[in-house]
């Protein structure tokens, strides 16, 4: 009879989630903004998104649109991963992972506790949950996740 | 860990071709004729001035900018310059009137109430110029006077000691008498900018220069009287400016794309507060000093 050897799991620090965080930024970036920017063909030497607004107000809805679409794929990312890994990129280069402290995971519960991430503001805030010492964010604890050491 | 991989490339590539189609869809950029405007609003300057609620005039550097950057957009054929300008500084003007000239694209000057010295030094740039018969222009010369203090501080006992390493290095302070020497020193200085505005507008124009020189005693012109005398090419509005625009472009319609920058609250009040935080640092009392020796010389 084999033992099934329980995977051992412990607490991960916020900085070492935060690096990870960084690291799935980057791939974000290369897998789902970049085609958008090889479409802006004129130059906006000023950087400045209300200078293209108002050089281009009949691209203002072009532009919300291109917001949107960014968003939904990067949420879909951590969420796709989550769900078929348990770990995005920047997770598995860290040796972090997803659990669900019910079950088996869900691709409910990973889209839910990704939801923030389309907004750093909004991210942010959710953080600041974990100033209670429990090593979770605020929709972590609604989507009953929690990320763990491998 | 092959099928970890796997997975991970079949949801990358996902996400890409996803957002790659998504691009396509959404037209960002597309291919219609354009024709840039390009506001001249306000005293030209290098940095366009205004600090907190002050109107911004015009900056050099930024028209300048906006100009290279119409000129790199493939959909822009032609530019037009809306100007509105009592002039400004000789360097800030010629600036922009080499960047119109070095326009690879036609450039129509359309001046509205105002469009005088430095100003139509611009105006003079662009291949045509169209004003309202009622517009204020001309005005070529150059100006360097400035408020002399020296008698009123003698009134109120107030001395000026003078520390300087060379005879003219405090020539154009206010708190001083100018001699001969230095008066003639400073009109030397103003009659050779004098010289090279004059022969812009003479070459700009292709007019004899000795008419322009006739010309340039300074005095302003209304659009009909700057008609007359081959200042301009067009009496009219945006309208004329417009289809004049789009003919030297040779394209029959465009759309129009405004290049500006509009300060919104965070600059105004990041503004106040960067000036603000900076004259605590230096010491107001250093800034008086600091800006006694500035001698405004301006195309105005």
């Amino acid at each position: 009879m084999k033992l099934k050897m329980r995977e051992s799991f412990y607490a991960v620090s916020f900085w070492r989630r935060l690096i990870a965080y960084l690291v799935d930024l980057v791939v974000i970036n290369l897998v789902v903004v970049l085609p958008f920017n090889l479409l802006f063909k004129e130059k906006i030497a000023i950087n400045d998104l209300g200078f293209l607004i108002n050089s281009n107000p009949e691209k203002l809805f072009s532009i919300v649109f291109t917001g949107i679409i960014i968003a939904i794929l990067s949420v879909a990312y951590w969420a796709l991963f989550e769900y078929f890994l348990s770990q995005s990129l920047g997770k598995m280069l860290f040796g972090i992972k997803v659990i669900s402290l019910r079950g088996s995971l869900k691709f409910s519960q990973c889209l839910l506790r990704n939801i923030t991430k389309f907004s750093s503001l909004l991210l942010l805030f959710d953080c600041i949950y974990m100033i209670n010492g429990n090593g979770m964010r605020y929709f972590d604890k609604l989507s009953k996740t929690k990320v763990v050491g491998t | 860990m092959t099928k970890k991989i796997l997975i991970a490339v079949l949801i990358l590539i996902g996400l890409f071709v996803v957002s790659y189609a998504s691009s396509k869809l959404v037209n960002i950029s597309d291919n219609r004729d354009k024709i840039a405007v390009i506001p001249i609003t306000g005293v030209i300057t290098i940095d366009g001035g205004g600090i907190g609620f002050e109107s911004q005039g015009a900056s050099s550097t930024d028209i300048v900018q906006y100009i290279q950057e119409a000129n790199k957009n493939s959909n822009v054929k032609g530019i037009l310059l809306e100007i509105n300008s009592p002039g400004g500084s000789a360097v800030a003007s010629k600036e922009i009137a080499d960047a119109v000239k070095n326009s690879k694209k036609p450039v129509v000057s359309w001046i509205r109430e105002v469009g005088a010295s430095g100003a139509y030094w611009i105006s003079s740039s662009s291949k045509l110029i169209v004003a309202d018969p009622l517009s204020i222009t001309g005005s070529i010369g150059v100006t360097g006077s400035y408020l002399e203090f020296s008698d009123l501080f003698e009134k109120y006992g107030v001395t000026y000691e003078r520390l300087v390493s060379g005879k003219y290095k405090d020539t154009g302070s206010p708190y001083k008498e100018l001699n001969d020497d230095e008066k003639r020193l400073l009109q030397d200085k103003i009659n050779q900018i004098h010289e090279v505005f004059v022969d812009q507008v003479a070459g700009n124009r292709k007019l004899n220069r000795n008419e322009v020189e006739k010309l340039a005693t300074g005095e302003f012109y209304l659009g009909k009287e700057a008609y007359d005398l081959g200042l301009v090419d067009y009496l009219g509005g945006k309208d004329l400016a417009l289809n004049l625009t789009k003919q030297l472009a040779g394209i029959k319609e465009a759309e129009l794309i405004r290049y500006e920058k509009k300060r919104g609250i965070f600059d105004i009040v990041g503004g106040l507060t960067a000036k603000n935080f900076y004259y605590m640092g230096k010491g107001i009392g250093s800034e008086i000093k600091t800006s006694s020796y500035e001698i405004p010389v301006r195309l105005e």
